[in-house]
């Protein structure tokens, strides 16, 4: 994986020094690693700090997930990549880490499958409206150079965003866009989660299989919210910390 | 392309309202250098006021670009392309506007490092250089950022962004903690620079950077300020006292401090309303550890050693009580070498009015032997545990537990024994009057050595153990027992002797364990443990001589004897750790030798056993939230040495307990299943469980009943056929919102059921009892937000026991009962809360009297203080005054009705404060 990673970086790289120009790509697949720091979620999740000090060492410090988006100027899916084999004797179990979510750029609407607990829903709504700044701040991810953005959904929600303005994508991990180019890197404090593209690949896309998920109960945006919040309300602050996860 | 950000940024446009004044703005980007036009630049639009991003569009193959209709204000323009600085520009839009070429300018080169000298205050450890706070001088009250601006290689802008060695900081964590608030300012700008021990920087790399050591070059810096220990300081602690004036008394007081990571805690209570011992809750808080562990190789944890006397659980009789206890404990060394230290004293006295009533089956008809006892006890202990912990590095862990208890006890009362035959006429009838005081000194150390390995999951941990026990006891036992013949008195018989004991126990014991994975899913567990413990025993009986003093030895009462006993033992277990099975197979084989003098004699008796532990369990989850378990476990069991050859006790001389040496060894078979499913979103779950036990060769009792003198002698026997199945079920929905309102309602539906066979022999006759029980109960509660709260839960049970004696005899009962929970939130801050709970029970024919018991409870309580830190309430306990210890056994040599005193109704006014001086906020 490095090994690709490191050569596709590198051929990027000297292509961009051979043609002394920039190249824009407007089909994209990305391989995104997702971290998780699971000691910092749960310490952050659990009221009781006591408990938390005496059971850390049974959470693994972070966790890994991949997942896969290809998509091109009108659309893309974002689905779980490869699995990583998790340490079942640890007591963390990822949430919300199955979602398949569906975006089209053109007609401004998404399409998310996302198992939430013993339920499936099938989410149906426009794209989720981001407020975006735009720093100056710059950052290389896998041979892209990307700006920072930050970002706030509901007023609420902060998130960390690099995109590359050399790839013509106007989108992100899970529902996360519309910034101008595809966003190779990003951060969700709430969720003290990451995520950074590995392998950024532009030849040869197959878009055939960038289309939604089937299979769910037809909820909205603010129905898979009230009976999230239903439920996980009783779960003290850990419950509604939680939530955020199925919003994004 | 163009097409679609024209889309895109429409799409942004769509909430702007319609009569706004609108125009275009456009502009065509182009190299400075090459005067070359650029296609897909990037060009966004922000907000002026707080620079969020309007909208954002790409320019066409002549460099040119157009945001059309756009509402007329203040704007800033921020052009991009790869390899060239960006552009920035305010833009005012009026009108139509076109803003001609912008020209683009070629990446200037980053500046040159700056070079850092090394001085004392500035420490470099590979690519982290540190910097020690307190070197660099700030004035008083400032920030982390001025701090910052102090340090060399550091420029501080005026918007707070942080240039470090000629990289820009994208980072800065608090003790490591990354995303400290949203902003990275948040954390240089509020926190004190008096309050910063070091400042560290460090290449901002990703976790897999950090596992390859592969970098990019072009990393930012990271940040991380360590803040100083005395920074964390604080303290919290709670009072409460509650009294009726009178004669109860419920206290309790808690001070916890902190002074960075340095914790001292003290408590202290004095009630007599229960045992005094300190909830879970108060525990944890005051961070005192319950002896449990965590098992690295199943994943759980495990909890060993029994409870002390001092709970309320085994409370029997009226308490009075006094706890006090402090603790110490402190981290150091970044963590790595942790300290506990506690000290508990706990006395509680107890007096109880007790009656045991039993009737007795034997094949002849039934015999009734009743108990009356008045006791009064006082335990005192004083129990040290110290623990201390040394990580030696990441992989190695020291740790040594000491426990040490100091325990001392005194018993006296006396009891009244009558024993009636079937038509009720005496056929004996015993007082006896007692006096003991016990000691016993314990001391337990442990010292575990755990090594982890490069390769995971690879772990060696060895434990050794050495403990000592020892008891000094002194009684007095002064028994007459009168015999009648036909209801008419025949002779009495006196007892009047002391007893002592001395025993010491010392046990020393290894143990090793090394993990083996054999592939990502398997792993093999093997253990070796070694044991040895000896004791000497010396029980001497006397009676009195002449001279009034007990000086006499009865030997027939007497026994000293020393006993070593070497174990080895192993197990092999395999493990699987799949993604939805997991299955553990294996067995565990150990020798025991014991080695028995007798001291009186000087007899030897040697006795070896071989024990295997064969087990088995399979664990399937098909989805995170459901399991399916399956768990075998076999077991020998090996008589112990006081059935084999016990000590003559005549503490009660009316029971007459004898030893077999011709038992065999018997094996016990453990089978259970178990079922849990639980539904989040539909808050529905259920589980039900079934265990199954059966043994080959089980120990039992042969018991002869002496008609004439009620007199009982039984010795162990061995038997087959013994067995007892329990089962549970649930299934439960609740906490759901109801539709249209803010209540919750929960409700469910639990069975319980157990069946018993249990074979022993009564006056050289086999006798089988079988017993079932099953009840069945319903569940309902309602919770309406900061107003009510409600909940009932009844139930019924029946219970079966046939023996194949007395087949007549009919000892079926029903039970009903339940209880029932409302607290309601009044206004000015009051609380009124009520429980109720009923045990009540079918006469059977063995007993008349009346066994029913209803529980009501009341409080009114209001909150005090700012934060409601305080409480005053008035609580009823008991308000029918019905409340007494029951306890009932149905087996099928008796059965067995056993009353105890207990708290009943009082009433007390209790206040109760918690306070808090924490940086941190509030403790819950």
């Amino acid at each position: 994986m490095i090994k690709k990673l490191f050569t596709s970086a590198c051929l990027l790289l000297l292509m961009q020094n051979a043609f002394s120009q920039a190249r824009f790509f407007s089909t994209i697949k990305v391989e995104f690693e997702k971290t998780t720091s699971v000691r910092q979620l749960m310490k952050d999740l659990q009221e009781d700090d006591s408990w938390f000090q005496q059971n850390k060492d049974r959470y693994p410090v972070s966790i890994l997930n991949y997942y896969e988006f290809t998509g091109d100027t009108s659309r893309s899916i974002y689905k779980p990549g490869k699995e990583v084999p998790l340490d079942q004797r640890m007591w963390y179990r990822p949430v919300a880490d199955k979602n398949i979510v569906f975006s089209d750029f053109k007609k401004g609407i998404t399409i998310a499958q996302k198992p939430v607990f013993e339920e499936t829903f099938l989410m149906e709504d426009s794209l989720l409206k981001i407020k975006w700044k735009i720093t100056s701040d710059v950052r290389t991810i896998a041979g892209f150079e990307c700006h920072k953005a930050i970002g706030l959904i509901n007023d609420s929600i902060t998130v960390f965003a690099f995109y590359s303005d050399e790839l013509l994508v106007n989108g992100g991990p899970e529902g996360i866009h519309g910034l101008p180019g595809m966003i190779l890197g990003m951060g969700i404090p709430r969720l003290h989660a990451t995520w950074f593209a590995t392998k950024v690949e532009v030849f040869d896309i197959n878009m055939n299989k960038v289309t939604p998920a089937t299979k769910g109960k037809k909820v909205s945006r603010s129905t898979i919210a009230s009976s999230l919040d239903k439920v996980l309300k009783e779960w003290g602050t850990y419950g509604s910390k939680l939530i955020m996860n199925f919003l994004i | 392309m163009r097409k679609s950000a024209v889309l895109a940024l429409l799409f942004f446009f769509c909430f702007v309202a319609a009569d706004a004044q609108q125009a275009n703005l456009a502009g065509r980007i182009t190299d400075s250098s090459e005067n070359k036009k650029l296609h897909f630049a990037s060009i966004s639009l922000l907000h002026k006021a707080d620079t969020t991003l309007l909208g954002f569009t790409r320019s066409n193959e002549e460099g040119k670009f157009l945001f059309p209709k756009v509402d007329t204000g203040q704007y800033v323009i921020l052009v991009s392309y790869p390899g060239f600085a960006d552009y920035m520009e305010n833009v005012e839009l009026k009108n139509n506007l076109d803003l001609g070429d912008i020209f683009l300018t070629m990446k200037s080169k980053l500046l040159q490092e700056v070079v850092i000298k090394t001085a004392a205050a500035i420490r470099i450890k590979g690519d982290t250089t540190e910097f020690v706070a307190d070197s660099f001088k700030v004035k008083d009250g400032a920030t982390v950022e001025e701090l910052l601006k102090r340090l060399p290689g550091f420029t501080v802008n005026a918007k707070g962004e942080i240039v470090a060695q000629g990289k820009r900081v994208d980072k800065v964590l608090v003790d490591g903690e990354e995303f400290f608030g949203d902003d990275p300012t948040m954390a240089t700008q509020n926190i004190s620079a008096k309050a910063v021990a070091r400042v560290q920087i460090f290449d901002t790399k990703t976790e897999q950077q950090q596992v390859t050591g592969m970098t990019t070059g072009n990393e930012g810096k990271t940040v991380n300020i360590k803040l100083k220990e005395d920074a964390k300081k604080g303290a919290f602690g709670k009072i409460i006292a509650g009294t009726d004036f009178d004669e109860f008394i419920d206290s309790k007081i808690m001070y916890n401090r902190f002074t960075g990571k340095k914790k001292i805690s003290v408590y202290g209570t004095r009630t007599n309303v229960n045992a005094g011992s300190l909830n879970w809750e108060d525990r944890q808080k005051l961070g005192i550890e319950n002896d449990f562990e965590y098992d690295e190789l199943s994943g759980y944890y495990f909890s060993f050693g029994g409870g002390d006397d001092f709970n309320d659980w085994n409370l029997r009789g009226l308490p009075d009580a006094y706890t006090a206890g402090a603790l110490f404990s402190n981290k150091w060394n970044d963590d790595k070498n942790n300290i506990n230290l506690s000290y508990r004293y706990n006395r509680l006295g107890t007096t109880n009015i007790g009656t045991t009533l039993t009737q007795n089956i034997l094949p002849t008809g039934l015999t009734y032997s009743n108990r009356y006892t008045n006791r009064n006890a006082l335990n005192q202990q004083h129990a040290i545990t110290a623990k201390y912990e040394w990580k030696i590095d990441s992989l190695a862990s020291l740790k040594i537990v000491s426990n040490n208890t100091y325990k001392k006890s005194y018993t006296a009362g006396t009891d009244i024994g009558e024993f009636l035959s079937a038509s009720y006429d005496t056929i004996n009838r015993s007082f006896r009057a007692y006096d003991n005081s016990t000691l016993r000194n314990q001391t337990d150390n442990q010292l575990t050595y755990k090594q982890l390995f490069k390769k995971k999951n690879r772990l060696w941990q060895t434990v050794f153990r050495y403990g000592v026990t020892d008891d000094d006891n002194d009684g007095l036992n002064n028994t007459i027992i009168r015999y009648f013949n036909n209801g008419v008195f025949n002779y009495a018989d006196t007892i009047d002797q002391q007893k002592q004991f001395n025993g010491r126990s010392t046990t020393l014991g290894v143990k090793t364990t090394f993990t083996e994975p054999l592939s990502t899913a398997w792993m093999l567990i093997v253990d070796y443990a070694y044991n040895k413990n000896n004791s000497v025993s010396k029980r001497n009986t006397f009676e009195k001589g002449f001279n009034g003093k007990y000086e006499v030895l009865i030997a027939d009462f007497s026994n000293n004897f020393e006993l070593d006993a070497f174990s080895h033992s192993g197990n092999a277990i395999f493990r699987y750790t799949g993604k939805k099975l997991r299955l553990g197979l294996g067995s565990g084989v150990s020798t025991v030798k014991l080695g028995l003098q007798n001291l009186d004699n000087n007899t030897f008796n040697n006795y070896s056993f071989l024990n295997i532990t064969p087990q088995l369990g399979i664990n399937y989850s098909p989805k995170q939230q459901q399991g399916i378990s399956f768990n075998y476990r076999g077991n020998t069991r090996q008589p112990t040495i006081s059935q084999l050859q016990p000590i003559r006790d005549n503490t009660d001389p009316l029971v007459e307990y004898v030893g077999n040496p011709n038992l065999k060894v018997g094996f016990n078979h453990n089978l259970n299943f178990n079922y849990n499913n639980y539904k989040v979103l539909k808050q529905a779950y259920s589980y039900a469980y079934f265990g199954y036990n059966i043994q080959q060769n089980a120990i039992t009792q042969f018991n002869t009943i002496d008609p004439v003198t009620g007199k009982r002698t039984y010795y162990p026997i061995n038997v087959n056929g013994n067995s007892s199945w329990n089962f549970g079920a649930e299934s439960s929905k609740g906490g759901g919102m109801m539709q249209g309102t803010n209540k919750k309602l929960g409700y469910g539906l639990m069975v319980n059921a157990n069946g018993n066979r249990y074979i022993n022999f009564i006056n050289g006759q086999k006798a089988t009892t079988k017993s079932n029980g099953i009840s069945l109960s319903v569940m309902l509660n309602m919770d309406s937000e900061d107003k009510f709260s409600f909940s009932f839960r009844p139930s019924i049970g029946y219970n079966i026991s046939k023996t194949s004696l007395a087949t007549s005899v009919n000892n079926n009962y029903f039970t009903y009962g339940g209880r029932a929970n409302v607290s309601i939130d009044l206004p000015g801050k009051m609380e009124f809360m009520t429980d109720v709970n009923a045990d009540l029970r079918q006469r059977i024919n063995a007993f008349a009297s009346n066994t029913n018991l209803v529980i009501w409870n009341a409080s009114l309580s209001k909150k005090i203080f700012k934060k409601d830190t305080g409480k005053i309430s008035f609580l009823a306990n008991d308000m029918l005054d019905d409340n007494k210890g029951f306890t009932r056994t149905i087996n099928n040599t008796f059965v067995s009705d056993d009353r105890f005193q207990r708290i009943s109704r009082y009433f007390l006014l209790k206040f109760e404060w918690s306070f808090n001086k924490m940086p941190g906020g509030e403790s819950k």
